[in-house]
């Protein structure tokens, strides 16, 4: 091959493959051819031969104690002790994980079957309120239509234009012993010295009419104030 | 027959041989144990060529099978290739070792390892095969140490190939399944392994010098 044909040495892998016969047919020709002329390689040759043989010779050698029984796939006890610590974590872990699982699942199971919870109501708008309000007014107006209608006064009420009324629930009777209404501003407690009227909040205070102001009977007992007990010019002009 | 198939049995290319790796595979440690027991001596053999250390050769040997027995599932293939495989994990405990020893280099100081196997007296009994050939019994044990010495000297890469291809005798192509590795790369890694060995065996004095062997060519 191209050693020879160069006449250079052959290197250390082709002499190698040489002597295990690794040589393509060509290149063993060749090689061959340069072993025959070239005496280096031929004693590079014969001592790679030689080393190679020295090598096969080693003798087999027995392991000074036995590399290989059923004591040795035993594991050693801190692999035992270790495997057996994580088989425990991992059936720890397996039940954390069930319960967990478990737990979560009741709990979407009840949220799912439970009824919706009692939200707290939310404050209408004013535009509610409006609507409600009227709602309420036509209700009310509906309910006032149902009732029957009467002409007749109402014969608590001051003397006023006779008009078509609705028959409405009376007034619940006075309790005994309790003051009669003042007749004309049906207040109970008109003449109780001392006591005042409740001011309304909403209505402004009108003074009186002149005959609130009339004199005081001297007796407590009860003496209306209207009509009065004396003749007032009005009548007395009327009367002719 | 049946002593031919035992003795293909016994180096491991019998037809029980299947039966026994499926056996195997399915975690069956006796079957395990009837594969192992023909490559055993193997392995060991070719850890000890590569650590140059009985004690560390066992050690890989016993990891090399444990690693084998855990990973049998792993091997798929023919019961031939069994011996390969088996070689491949016992070359991967080698350069386990291999690294340890880097981490702690007190150890590999203090052993040089060849005497205490090889300079024993007991290892005649160690022998594999009491009954070799004369040529094979013949090399003393001052030349086989030095022969392991001379390998120690090898980088790792070049020890393993010489160790597979020469001492062991296997070929090219179960080398380099064994190395994980080319074809090319196991010729080029054996070359070099090989003239290193050559120069530091002329240097011992172990090889022939040229007057000897022109001594005995006239001879």
């Amino acid at each position: 091959v191209t050693h020879a044909d160069q006449g250079q040495h052959l290197d250390d892998e082709t002499l190698s493959a040489s002597i295990d016969d690794r040589l393509a047919p060509n290149d063993a020709a060749g090689v061959q051819a340069h072993l025959g002329t070239c005496q280096a390689c031929r004693e590079r040759l014969e001592d790679l031969q030689s080393v190679v043989g020295l090598l096969r010779q080693l003798p087999l050698l027995e392991p000074p104690r036995p590399v290989w029984g059923p004591r040795l796939v035993a594991d050693p006890p801190n692999v035992v002790r270790l495997r057996r610590v994580y088989t425990l974590a991992r059936a720890g872990a397996a039940a954390l994980a069930a319960v967990f699982v478990l737990s979560s699942a009741g709990a979407l199971y009840e949220a799912a079957t439970a009824p919706s919870p009692r939200r707290r109501p939310i404050p209408p708008s004013r535009f509610q309120l409006r609507r409600r309000r009227g709602r309420r007014a036509r209700l009310r107006r509906r309910a006032r239509r149902r009732q029957p209608r009467t002409l007749a006064a109402r014969p608590d009420r001051r003397p006023t234009r006779l008009k078509w009324r609705r028959i409405r629930p009376g007034r619940p009777p006075a309790p005994a012993g309790c003051l009669p209404r003042c007749p004309r501003c049906r207040v109970r407690n008109h003449w109780l010295p001392g006591r005042q009227r409740r001011p309304s909040r909403f209505r402004p205070r009108r003074p009186s009419p002149a005959a609130h102001y009339e004199p005081r009977p001297s007796s407590p007992a009860f003496s209306p104030c209207w009509p009065s007990s004396r003749p007032s010019s009005f009548a007395a002009a009327s009367r002719g | 027959v049946q002593p031919e198939s035992d003795a293909l049995d016994a180096i491991g290319l019998g037809p029980g041989v299947e039966q026994s790796l499926a056996a195997a595979r399915r975690g069956d440690v006796a079957a395990f144990n009837s594969l192992v027991v023909v490559h055993q001596r193997l392995v060991y053999n070719v850890c000890y060529r590569t650590l140059g250390n009985a004690e560390d050769a066992a050690d890989a040997t016993q990891d090399a099978l444990l690693s084998a027995f855990r990973g049998i599932k792993a091997f798929k293939g023919p019961a031939s290739g069994l011996r390969a495989w088996l070689l491949r994990i016992a070359v991967n405990a080698c350069y386990d070792q291999l690294r340890r020893r880097q981490r702690r280099p007190s150890q590999s100081l203090e052993a040089p390892g060849v005497a205490d196997a090889e300079g024993d007296s007991s290892v005649a009994d160690r022998l594999a095969d009491p009954d070799v050939g004369p040529e094979q019994r013949s090399l003393s044990a001052e030349t086989a140490r030095s022969i392991q010495v001379a390998l120690d000297q090898l980088a790792p890469d070049q020890r393993l190939a010489v160790v597979l291809c020469d001492v062991q005798g296997l070929s090219y192509e179960e080398a380099a399944t064994a190395m994980a590795v080319e074809l090319g790369t196991v010729k080029s890694r054996l070359s070099r392994a090989r003239a290193h060995l050559r120069e530091l065996l002329t240097a011992k004095g172990e090889l022939p010098t040229s007057s000897q062997r022109l001594h005995k060519r006239n001879s």
